[in-house]
């Protein structure tokens, strides 16, 4: 399976890249809530906070979230 | 060597005639079918210095779209020549990505770069990005009675859904 750890510090702003233990117990932490019948966004938000280094501390601006912005505040013009 | 010398003693003439001839065509399509380390460096780098340029190429894109939203929003009256610098900006920030999937589908790229920065743009831009360009656009259009009929076509964009597709990429 594809490295998901540089992917998982952008999506739930870590404080620093997970390692690779971190990035398993997130996994395996978020199938368990899946199986519970938590949604499966819910349920990695959920693993992130518990499991990862500082959940939320950063936030990753990514490129749409930038255009999504300015489009909507074009649009209000 | 002496184990070929005891083959050739051994064996129908005809073996000692065919072995260096199946070996030599062997080794031959072997060579022709795989790499040598030095070559696969090669391509490795060849591949990360195009992604490196395809990344600059993809900001500089992202830069200059930006630029004219920006434009367009802190202007105290905004003209139609502002409007249409949104337009062709987020036209070549799309052409940018498009060229960054072509890549992507021929296997021009680092691996590594692609799956933490080209992909997750790329799929931003399939699933959310397309789609709030041309709606703003239209409904600025309307607003304000600029002529204006953009509108999203697949067929424009068939390698970004392609990449897309491929990699199972969903807004995120």
């Amino acid at each position: 399976m594809a490295d998901i750890s540089h992917s998982l510090m952008i999506r739930f702003g870590t404080s620093r890249q997970p390692t690779a233990a971190e990035t398993n117990q997130w996994i395996q932490l978020t199938e368990a809530l899946i199986r519970q019948g938590v949604s499966s966004k819910e349920a990695g938000q959920r693993a992130a906070a518990q499991v990862l280094p500082g959940t939320g501390t950063r936030v990753f601006a990514s490129q749409a979230d930038t255009i999504e912005m300015l489009l909507s505040k074009a649009k209000e013009k | 060597m002496n184990s070929v010398g005891q083959i050739a003693q051994s064996s129908p003439w005809w073996i000692t005639v065919a072995l260096p001839i199946v070996t030599f065509v062997l080794g031959f399509f072997a060579s022709r079918f795989t790499l040598s380390k030095k070559e696969r460096k090669d391509f490795e780098q060849a591949n990360y210095a195009n992604t490196v340029k395809l990344v600059e190429q993809d900001e500089a894109a992202y830069k200059d779209y930006t630029s004219a939203l920006l434009v367009y929003c802190e202007a105290t009256d905004v003209t139609f020549d502002m409007f249409t610098s949104i337009a062709t900006k987020g036209d070549v920030y799309f052409y940018q990505a498009r060229l960054t999937c072509d890549a992507i589908m021929s296997g021009k790229v680092d691996i590594q770069m692609r799956d933490n920065s080209l992909l997750p743009r790329i799929g931003d831009i399939a699933h959310k990005t397309l789609l709030q360009h041309y709606e703003a656009l239209q409904a600025i259009a309307a607003k304000k009675g600029y002529p204006y009929n953009g509108e999203l076509r697949r067929q424009d964009y068939v390698s970004i859904f392609a990449v897309a597709e491929r990699f199972g990429l969903t807004a995120t």
